[in-house]
């Protein structure tokens, strides 16, 4: 008999909780009539925006992703939102474990041992799950994401997978295309020497940038040893071996975007490197050829790329280009007024 | 209380019915057939078939099923090698029938040795009749081969060759490991595409033709198989030495010029047809 009063006391504290003080359901005056949002990406290079057909974009998805994304409700603390680490200032990251959130609408792999792969939708899942382990219920109480779920999703009782749906419809809109780069490649802005010299060495085997970091996304979604250590005694550095168990995956990492590098440092998983300076002169000198390395580093048996002093210089003013400002002020990814 | 009963029983075998058909549903698992289901697990026999072609590509090194990683290979330069990578296009994919019929296959096709998915295409509704031959391009040509030509999927955007050396994609991306000169392990990059710079234009695509067993195709599905012989990249009337071009070749007019003689010459080649592919 007991365990029959606390179901009778599970299911009258949900009714009770949804219901407004004349004892009607507050949400029945509420309308799920969602406004489907087709995301256009202004460049010829860029892929198509996945589409989920069990979470597709709408306006109240999105506006309820930013939501979730700035609010520490998130967290069962009450301390820490998502944009707490991924802050648009820094291209949605902050320290070097923050992978940032910039065209992340296009990866199959993430973080950077690639602890989860598939769509957006699952690492977020992951993030609400099991990274935030949120509570849905400090959700549910309040007296506007009832509310917001049931615009964006029609559901009355909030769910993590509604929750990580959200973020996914959010985070799909946090694309970066309008880099000093990109408007160069528009014929709307010019390169200085340097830069174009910088874009030579990037885009040839010179410096041999381009085939992990190709444009347009400057990532490749894929995961390599770039002959950054040759022993493994921390745990950080054993990257995706400490997943996979396999002495191949001892230091692969996923590769991360270039895109407003210049926002992102300190450099590589454990930001090892404080500049792109730090970064350029590994890549030319600093490269070990472990026998996983990938063979892409095809320098690695000398050591790197071997850049001079005003190649490295080059390099990086080219690597600054490739920052967009009007996507880390962009109001419309900023905290959301309620 | 025998209502309660009957309920929680019925419940309970709607579950079991629910679980079953979820788990393992049946239906026709054979890819080739028109009624093909991605989400059957197990045949039920239903399977019904069409006049279709399937070409199959297989990786060979010295005619032996190749290896990926753990072997060593050499080739006709000495040079000890493993190959850990494979990436490549096709286009232009047709079959030649014996009274002059032209039939197409595919305008191009991407091949990934680490992805089962990619190494095979398949053709419904073929011309019945007679095939003598297959014919294909090796890369790719014309408009194929701009900027942005191909969808900009991950596959397409990671194969594209770089504007500043003429733009396009990579034809092939070919990679592995080679025991140097000096004793240490290199790395090798084979990546085949058109260079374009201050002294000219090298493209190393080429047309292959392989004559077929004549292969009959009526009211059933029927197969190629065309075998790519990786060492045949590194030897010829030149050999290849990694030692000379294993640190890089997309800036290298020599070594795409080089490629391109080995690779038209026997790189690929007709393994079989069959003309039952079920078998």
């Amino acid at each position: 008999m007991g365990r029959y009063l606390g179901i009778i006391a599970i299911f009258s504290i949900i009714f009770w909780s949804s219901c407004g003080p004349d004892g009607s359901n507050v949400l029945d005056n509420v309308d799920y009539n969602p406004h489907y949002v087709s995301l256009t990406i202004n460049h010829p290079a860029f892929p198509e925006v996945p589409v989920n057909e069990d979470n597709p974009l709408t306006e109240e998805g999105i506006a309820l992703g930013r939501q979730l994304y700035y609010d520490p409700l998130m967290h069962p603390t009450g301390l820490h939102a998502c944009a707490t680490c991924h802050q648009q200032e820094h291209s949605f990251s902050s320290d070097p474990t923050v992978m940032p959130h910039v065209n992340l609408a296009f990866d199959q792999v993430y973080l950077w041992k690639g602890d989860v792969s598939g769509q957006l939708e699952d690492i977020m899942k992951f993030e609400v799950e099991e990274f935030f382990a949120t509570d849905v219920a400090r959700l549910q109480a309040t007296d506007y994401y009832p509310r917001m779920f049931k615009q964006a999703f029609g559901i009355e009782k909030i769910e993590t997978k509604y929750v990580a749906y959200a973020l996914a419809q959010f985070v799909k809109t946090l694309n970066s295309y309008n880099s000093k780069y990109d408007q160069y490649l528009r014929k709307e802005t010019k390169l200085s020497l340097e830069e174009r010299r910088g874009e030579i060495i990037f885009f040839s085997e010179i410096g041999d940038c381009f085939h992990c970091h190709g444009a347009p996304l400057f990532k490749d979604n894929l995961m390599h040893n770039n002959g950054l250590d040759d022993n493994y005694p921390n745990e950080v550095d054993k990257g995706h071996y400490l997943l996979s168990g396999r002495l191949e995956d001892m230091g692969v990492f996923k590769t991360p975007t270039l895109r407003n590098i210049a926002l992102t440092a300190p450099y590589m998983h454990d930001g090892r490197f404080a500049t792109l300076e730090d970064v350029v002169m590994f890549y030319s000198y600093g490269v070990h050829n472990v026998s996983n390395v990938d063979p892409l580093m095809k320098q690695a048996h000398r050591g790197g790329i071997a850049l001079e002093e005003n190649d490295i210089a080059a390099l990086v003013a080219f690597l600054n280009t490739l920052t967009d400002s009007s996507f880390v002020q962009n109001p419309e990814f900023g905290r959301p007024v309620r | 209380m025998k209502t309660v009963l009957h309920s929680v029983i019925a419940i309970s075998l709607l579950g079991i019915v629910a679980s079953f058909s979820a788990c393992s549903s049946s239906g026709c698992t054979n890819p080739l057939a028109v009624n093909y289901d991605e989400n059957a697990s197990k045949d039920d026999g239903s399977c019904s078939f069409e006049n279709a072609l399937m070409l199959k590509l297989s990786y060979l090194v010295d005619n032996e099923p190749l290896v990926l990683n753990s072997k060593t290979y050499t080739n006709a330069a000495g040079n000890s090698y493993v190959i850990e990578r494979l990436h490549f296009y096709l286009s232009e994919i047709e079959a030649f029938y014996a009274n002059g019929q032209v039939e197409k296959i595919a305008d191009y096709h991407y091949f990934d040795i680490l992805d089962n998915g990619t190494q095979q295409i398949k053709l419904t509704d073929v011309a019945k009749g007679e095939i003598d031959s297959l014919r294909f391009i090796f890369g790719l040509r014309g408009a194929l081969n701009e900027n942005y030509a191909l969808p900009n999927t991950m596959v397409n955007i990671n194969m594209q060759w770089p504007t500043p050396m003429g733009g396009g994609y990579h034809y092939m991306k070919f990679e592995g490991k080679f025991a140097a000169n000096d004793a240490t392990e290199h790395s090798f990059n084979v990546h085949l595409g058109r260079l374009v710079d201050d002294s000219g234009t090298t493209d190393p695509s080429f047309q292959v033709t392989l004559p077929l067993q004549s292969l009959s195709v009526n009211d059933w599905p029927v197969g190629i198989e065309v075998g790519m012989d990786l060492n045949r990249w590194f030897d010829g009337e030149q050999n290849y030495d990694f030692n000379n071009f294993g640190e890089g070749i997309m800036g290298d007019h020599k070594a795409q010029k080089l490629l391109k003689a080995n690779g038209r010459n026997d790189v690929f080649k007709f393994i079989k047809s069959w003309e039952d592919i079920l078998e």
